[in-house]
Parts: C-alpha cells; sequence; structure tokens
C-alpha cells in the first residue's frame, strides 16, 4: 500500500496565476486536487475490500485516515487562496 | 518521510501485533491438544519480529514478522494411565503453554498495538493543528 500524500508548496500554487490565460493545460493545484481525488478514491477502494475480506482493518482505516487528512490541507489551501482573491477584489479603489 | 511513513511505519507495527495475538490465540486455544498432526503434543509458537523498510522511498523502518518458531521447551508428562495415549509408564505429555505467560504476551502485545494507534493520532493530530495556522 502506497498513498502518497502531496506535498503542497508556494511553487505548487504559483502556475494558478501564471496559467489562468493559457488553455487547459493543468496546473499545480489541479493537479494536487486530482492527486488528493486519486487518494479519496483509494481509501474508498481499501473500505471496499475490507469488506470482501482482501484488506486487513489496519490498512484500510489507516487509507481513509490519510485521505481525509490529504482532503482537509486541500481544503486548507483552497480556502486560503480564495479568501486572498476575494480580499483583493474587494479593495477600494 | 513525513505523515505519509509514520503512517506507513505504524501500520507495519499494528499489523505485526495483530499477527502476535493470532498467535497467542492458537497457543492459548490447543493448551490442550494433546495429539496434533504432526505427532506428540501441540507445541506452542512464537513470533519473530524483524524490522522492513517500509514506503516508496526505503528511508521509512516498519517491521514484520519473520518467522514463527516453535518452543522447544519439552512437554509437560502427566500421570494419566486412562488415557489411550499415555505411554507404557502411564504419562501422557502435554502441552508446554503456559495459559499466564500467553496472557502476559498478549497484555503486551495489546499495548504495543496501542502505542502504535497513539503514535497515528498524535502524528494526523499535528497536521491538522498545524493547519489550523491558516485560519
Amino acid at each position: 500500500m502506497s498513498i502518497t500524500l502531496p506535498s503542497i508548496g508556494i511553487q505548487d500554487l504559483a502556475p494558478i496565476t501564471s496559467q489562468s490565460t493559457s488553455g487547459p493545460t493543468p496546473n499545480g493545484f489541479e493537479q494536487v486536487v486530482e492527486q488528493v481525488s486519486d487518494t479519496l478514491k483509494q481509501a474508498d477502494q481499501m473500505a471496499a475490500g475490507y469488506a470482501q475480506g482482501k484488506v486487513g482493518l489496519t490498512d484500510a482505516v489507516l487509507a481513509s485516515e490519510k485521505a481525509d487528512t490529504a482532503f482537509q490541507v486541500t481544503m486548507a489551501i483552497r480556502n486560503r487562496a480564495l479568501s486572498a482573491y476575494q480580499e483583493i477584489m474587494n479593495l477600494q479603489v | 518521510m513525513g505523515l505519509d511513513s509514520i503512517i506507513g511505519i505504524a501500520n507495519s507495527a499494528l499489523g505485526a501485533q495483530s499477527q502476535r495475538i493470532t498467535l497467542i490465540a492458537q497457543n492459548l486455544a490447543n493448551a490442550d491438544s494433546i495429539n496434533s498432526p504432526d505427532g506428540g503434543p501441540y507445541q506452542r509458537r512464537l513470533p519473530v519480529f524483524q524490522p522492513v523498510p517500509v514506503g516508496d522511498t526505503g528511508d521509512a523502518v516498519g517491521v514484520k514478522l519473520a518467522d514463527v518458531v516453535i518452543d522447544q521447551t519439552p512437554p509437560h508428562e502427566v500421570y494419566d494411565p486412562s488415557s489411550p495415549l499415555a505411554d507404557e509408564s502411564g504419562l501422557v505429555k502435554e502441552p508446554s503453554v503456559n495459559p499466564v505467560y500467553e496472557m502476559v504476551d498478549m497484555m503486551q502485545a495489546a499495548r504495543s498495538y496501542q502505542a502504535n494507534l497513539s503514535v497515528v493520532q498524535t502524528a494526523n493530530s499535528a497536521a491538522l493543528r498545524t493547519l489550523d495556522l491558516l485560519k
């Protein structure tokens, strides 16, 4: 079992601004979201595997725990980015 | 390294400890088995643990059940001439399993399991608390 928690740094978020006008190539944050989505899917599969008796209880529970943490990290970053955007949009000119 | 390897290491330990509890269950269940398929009384099984790299990078070291060895303590001899398994001097060989040892071993395994669960819990809450910095 190997689920990697995506490392999220400033450099991952940087392409959002630089690529927002240049077509549909996935940017850093999108990749992170996709990775987290994969992690969540894997956790779901582990849960199903446990129900079928193919995966151990600890494997299933820890995979779901990991996926949950990864999701919360993503949400925190997203909220942070969004609130920065909103703050700028609300600037009085 | 990071949360992923901590959870990987703790997961390997949880697996190893539950295998250990499985062996204890086996020993306790067979404490009175005087006639095992390979002849003679049941012999106590003991786990042997070994460090093992976990995860993709290999710098995290977990644990695994490397081997199951058989306790070579000679069986107890109990005088019971009425038993069909008694030898010519009326002695029956009984397993060397001591339920008290097994119970103590089980407590140790359960504590170790708990400790490793706490590791996961601590690592996770540390990560989530770090996230709270963003709020």
